[in-house]
């Protein structure tokens, strides 16, 4: 009977020190954190689904009837990028789906894939420009004929009125050894101040088209500049070598009051 | 001359040699305290039966026998080692497999040992004279038992001085009573008659025993592996026996030629950066290899050769040098099988392996030669491999107790590798499990190394002397991250990614040597030893990292083109102390010192100029206006680094343990400056431990419990965009230990458990990638099997399992990989001449991650980059399958 205590009082103690053994390595962890969070995405929320009005700081009163943008993949970073390198801002998160916003309608739609990465602040947030991929409805390839987004509506200035209807486009021609065409194709780096956290998270954006004809002079249009033609309707468009689309393009890339992202728990 | 008959038929005649001594057994150094008593007692004879002259014998003849003792006291093996004909051999061989033996003793246990017995026929006209001398001659000028010479001392074994101590019987067919003498009388006429007397009674024939000097163990982690019947257990590689050891982890992300990643007590010791790798004295560690600085590749090493392995997890050891900061593992090769064996193994994935080993009978076990050729298909895709390596040795005399060692070794190899893949690629069915994200990952080796050992007692002393010279190269592709860090330049012409694999070539001329004395003398009547030794080492290294376009080996960018020379001077204090017998001391000091010596083929690297071409790497200006490109740094720097350790003798055989050391790496010679006085990388560890052995129904057993703590000056954590480990912060590492072993005449049994918690200082977070926990177990089982023998030859059968326990590991981001456990198993059945066997590793043919990394790559899988932290894996094998045939000619029978 004393053996058998002994014995058994042994094999305890040992257990004993193998679980402490083993419960040594158990507790800590090397910080941070992976997440995963739905992605949602849709126009402006003063938005009616409609037509949407506003005026632009060159005087013009635009009335917008269609504005639809190919936007993604997206990638949040810690810090700003560096405008010549791209990717050198230390990606967070990232959501590498594309998804065709209707900046016209509020509503916010599933962007494929949602968003995942690693906890952190980011503080900027690249978004590629590219043409409609293979995922995309045939409706919204077709709609943006191979570009990266479509506007139309009218803009009128004291007398002049311009009804307009183009594409938005990436003018490949600008491409330097300073300028590559990866810095052309997105908007490097839209500011934000989103905190990415273990916790259930839903992240959203909103795109506000009115900044994009912020700094558009529609007045080139109605003179028929380089790079611009009138319809037989009376609607004008324009090309990748018009002024009109460079100003047009620098809106799209606004860093500030174009793209507002937000996370709120879920 | 005809081979005389002999129990043994496949002992070969042995040619007559002139020198008498042979190596007998591996002698522990010192004696210690308690458990780790180190008393050697040679084997005693106990029955010694006549041997039997053939009738017409005319003239006095002698035959000299090499004789193994087992543990149980008989004769296991016998060469001829002077023959006097095959009727006399044969006399002698039949009169001494009759002898009954005390077995040689190590600390109380007993162990195989090998003598040297000669016997002396008189012809019939000697008959009846008695010995002239009945036993009172003596060996004075010898040593009285091998347990007070010094190691490599000749010892002169003396079977009637051991009868002074009262424990042989006498045994002459004279009945005298006295002394038994080592030449034993025998009949020199029919069986029946009186044995005839010996040749020359005078001084009594010396039985030598001779060992190496075999490193004393600092502290409880310090661990002499015999890999003996382990050897049954599957291990692939050399790297593999590194298991045996506990806490020790093997991972490679860099296929079948790149050396393994090791991790060793919550230390990522790369392949090499933190643990000194040394083969039979020669060091490993590459110094500035671009894959990473201290790169131990020992794949060269035929399993088949490796003697023992002595593993110190720490730096407690004086004579550990550059790269022992998690430790130190010291191959050691020899061959106790003795003959000549072929094998051919062939198996999954196309694996083929071809052996051929030769260990001249009656040679030491350092004498051997051995060609290794291997071949695979590899598992999944892009890991084919060949290599081919041939090692040779010799072990001699130098002078009546000296000895001498030569290497050779020569190792070529040609592998592709898978490298990593993500995860989510995997789970989407993008690529397998088994599959490559860019197939022109791969490499190729060469190393070539000559070696030279003198060991010879000198006065009180024992002297060793080595030099070393090995040529190396080695070309490494890998690609962790796709196309992720070729960014747009100032300087470039625009450019898309065009890929981040990376190619890192490397060449090294090593020379150097070692010297050591170590002097014995008493005190307080015990024995104490001093050792002072010397380290020297040079190298000059050209390595060359360049980037590749993405599935080509065409570069388009350099990242890196040196030219260095560096040189090690090292001197150390080693002693081993008994100030009380229950009491030993051991440790020193160890002052190291390093000179580097830098050119920088392309110091201008990255340097543009508008009014310049574009891509130009290393262009002939900087900021400063027009230069050349290259530009040389030295930089020197020195440390000095204690060590301790101290062991008490408890009652119940139980040794207690207490070690701390300061161990130092150098650092990468790249960050070097000007004229700095040259950083290390600093390690405090300290350590508890309790050790007992003991026997147990025929078990002779061995356990052990540690305790450890390390503090390091500043560790290094894997950079995927580097390949290679990158500088952190300080970290500590706190854990415990439990291991045991267990031998038999038909089991070998190794067991251990490891658990560490290794965090950052600063923050307190874990260290990421290395196991938390690891267990072990290898177990060996063999015999001769209960059928009747063929032919006269039984069946040997034998078994090996391995079972690897590798716990959680932590990985970056708080996450943790699963715990895995893989079991490998083999067997093998002997008869005769043939040997056959079948191993299976990864007998559950599970799918395990044999790495796990978190970093952003970008592989193209997908429609768009993928830049943010995700999951990558290496896999490890499959099941995979072994068949082996191995042909033993001249082996001896057991």
């Amino acid at each position: 009977m004393i053996h058998r205590i002994a014995r058994m009082k042994r094999t305890r103690q040992t257990a004993v020190c193998l679980l402490a053994l083993a419960a040594l390595a158990a507790c800590g962890s090397t910080g941070g954190a992976l997440v995963t969070l739905p992605f949602q995405a849709g126009g402006a929320a003063q938005a009616d689904g409609g037509s949407m009005t506003f005026s632009t700081s060159t005087g013009w009163t635009v009335t917008l009837d269609q504005a639809v943008i190919a936007l993604g993949p997206f990638y949040f970073n810690a810090f700003p990028p560096n405008t010549q390198t791209f990717r050198s801002g230390t990606v967070i998160i990232e959501a590498t789906e594309q998804v065709i916003v209707n900046a016209l309608d509020p509503a916010l739609y599933d962007v494929p894939g949602g968003a995942d990465g690693e906890t952190g602040t980011s503080v900027a947030v690249e978004i590629d420009l590219f043409p409609p991929d293979a995922t995309q409805s045939e409706a919204n390839q077709q709609l943006l004929g191979g570009n990266i987004g479509v506007v139309a509506g009218t803009a009128v200035k004291g007398s002049v009125v311009v009804p307009f209807r183009g594409s938005i486009i990436i003018n490949e021609s600008l491409v330097t050894a300073t300028n590559s065409l990866a810095a052309l194709q997105r908007v490097n780096g839209a500011a934000v101040q989103l905190d990415f956290t273990a916790a259930q998270q839903q992240l959203t954006l909103r795109v506000d088209p009115t900044e994009w004809f912020e700094s558009t002079d529609f007045s080139s249009l109605a003179a028929h500049a380089s790079g611009t033609s009138e319809s037989d309707a009376g609607v004008y468009t324009w090309d990748e070598t018009s002024t009109f689309l460079n100003q047009l393009d620098q809106g799209v890339k606004v860093q500030a009051g174009v793209y507002e992202f937000s996370l709120s728990p879920r | 001359m005809r081979a005389p008959p002999s129990l043994f038929p496949h002992a070969a005649t042995r040619p007559q040699r002139a020198l008498a001594a042979r190596l007998v057994a591996a002698l522990l150094a010192l004696p210690g305290s308690g458990a780790l008593a180190q008393e050697l007692l040679p084997p005693q004879p106990i029955e010694t039966p006549p041997a039997t002259a053939p009738e017409d014998l005319q003239q006095p003849a002698e035959v000299i026998l090499l004789v193994t003792i087992g543990v149980d006291g008989a004769a296991h093996g016998v060469d001829v080692a002077k023959s006097a004909g095959p009727a006399l051999d044969g006399a002698a061989i039949a009169a001494v497999v009759r002898w009954k033996f005390r077995p040689a003793m190590r600390d109380g246990a007993p162990f195989e040992a090998r003598v040297r017995i000669p016997f002396r026929f008189a012809p019939a006209a000697s008959a009846g004279s008695t010995s002239a001398d009945g036993g009172s001659t003596s060996a004075a000028s010898a040593p009285a038992s091998a347990a007070d010479a010094g190691p490599g001392e000749a010892v002169a074994v003396d079977a009637r001085l051991a009868d002074a101590g009262g424990v042989i019987a006498a045994t002459a067919p004279s009945a005298d009573a006295g002394p038994i003498v080592a030449t034993p009388t025998i009949s020199a006429g029919p069986s029946g008659d009186a044995p005839a007397e010996p040749l020359d009674a005078g001084p009594v024939e010396e039985v030598n025993v001779r060992g190496h000097q075999r490193k004393v163990e600092h502290g409880g982690s310090d661990f002499v592996i015999d890999v003996g019947q382990l050897a049954i257990v599957p291990h692939k590689k050399a790297e593999d026996l590194l298991q045996l050891a506990p806490g020790i982890f093997l991972a490679n992300e860099g296929g079948e030629g790149h050396a393994e990643q090791v991790f060793l007590r919550g230390f990522d010791a790369a392949e090499g950066q933190a643990i000194e790798f040394t083969v039979n004295g020669v060091p490993i560690n590459e110094v500035d290899n671009p894959d990473s600085h201290g790169y131990a590749d020992t794949h060269f090493i035929i399993p088949e050769l490796i003697k023992d392995l002595q593993v110190t997890e720490g730096p407690f050891d004086p004579s550990q040098g550059d790269f022992a900061v998690a430790g130190s593992a010291k191959y050691e090769l020899g061959v106790k099988e003795r003959g000549l064996r072929f094998s051919a193994a062939g198996g999954s994935f196309g694996t083929e392996r071809l052996l051929a080993l030769w260990a001249p009978p009656g040679e030491r076990e350092g004498t051997f030669a051995a060609a290794q050729f291997s071949n695979s298909n590899g598992y999944g895709t892009n890991r084919a491999s060949m290599s081919a390596s041939a090692m040779a040795g010799y072990e001699g005399e130098l002078g009546q107790r000296g000895l001498y060692r030569v290497m050779l070794s020569t190792y070529t190899t040609h592998y592709e590798a898978a490298g990593v893949v993500r995860l989510d690629d995997v789970e989407a069915g993008r690529i397998g499990f088994y599959g490559s994200e860019d197939p022109s990952q791969g490499g190729d080796a060469l190393r070539h190394t000559l070696s030279f050992e003198l060991e010879s007692p000198l006065g009180d002393s024992v002297a060793k002397f080595q030099t070393f010279l090995t040529w190396r190269t080695l070309r490494i592709v890998e690609d962790f991250t796709g196309f992720l860090l070729d960014d747009q330049e100032i300087g470039q012409a625009p450019h898309p990614q065009r890929g981040d694999a990376v190619e890192k070539t490397y060449s090294a001329l090593t020379a150097g040597g070692r010297a050591s004395d170590r002097l014995r003398f008493k005190l307080f009547d015990l024995e104490q030893s001093i050792e002072l030794g010397l380290y020297a080492r040079y190298d000059h290294t050209t390595p060359m990292i360049q980037r590749l376009r993405f599935g080509t080996q065409i570069p388009y960018a350099l990242d890196e083109d040196l030219e260095t020379d560096v040189a090690n001077i090292a001197g150390y204090l080693d002693v081993d102390l008994r100030p009380l017998r229950f009491l030993t001391l051991r440790g020193g000091v160890r002052q190291e010192f390093f000179a580097y010596n830098i050119l920088d083929n392309c110091a201008t690297l990255g340097q543009y100029k508008n009014t310049e071409p574009l891509d130009i790497d290393c262009p002939l200006y900087d900021r400063g206006g027009p230069r050349l490109p290259t530009q040389r740094t030295t930089a020197s720097g020195q440390t000095l680094a204690p060590k301790a350790t101290a062991l008490v003798a408890l009652p119940a055989n139980l040794t207690l343990t207490g070690s701390y050391g300061i161990g130092a790496r150098s650092l990468d010679p790249t960050s070097l400056e000007q004229n700095e006085n040259a950083p290390f990388v600093t390690l405090h560890a300290a350590e508890v431990g309790l050790l007992t052995k003991g026997r147990l129904g025929g078990f002779d057993w061995t356990a052990r419990a540690v305790a450890f703590q390390t503090k390091e000056s500043a560790d290094q954590v894997f950079d995927p965009d580097l390949g290679r480990l990158a500088p952190s912060s300080a970290t500590t590492r706190i854990g415990a230990l439990v291991a045991g072993r267990a031998t038999s005449r038909w089991l070998d049994e190794s067991i251990s458990f490891t658990a560490v918690k290794p965090t950052f200082d600063d923050d307190g977070t874990l260290v990421p990638y290395t196991p938390l926990q690891i267990g072990r177990s290898d177990t060996a089982v063999f015999g001769v099997l209960p059928f009747k023998p063929l032919w006269g030859h039984p069946l040997r059968g034998e078994l090996g399992l391995g079972l690897g326990y590798v716990g959680k590991r932590s990985l970056p981001f708080s996450q943790f990989s699963a715990p895995t456990l893989q079991a490998d198993a083999s067997a093998s059945i002997r008869w005769s001449l043939v040997k056959l066997g079948i191993s299976c590793t990864n007998l559950g043919n599970q799918q395990i991650p044999l790495s796990e990394f978190f970093y952003a790559s970008d592989f193209h899988s997908r429609a768009y980059p993928t830049l943010a932290p995700t999951e990558h894996i290496t896999a490890a094998a499959p099941r995979t399958f072994l068949f082996t045939i191995e042909i033993d000619l001249q082996r001896e029978e057991p």
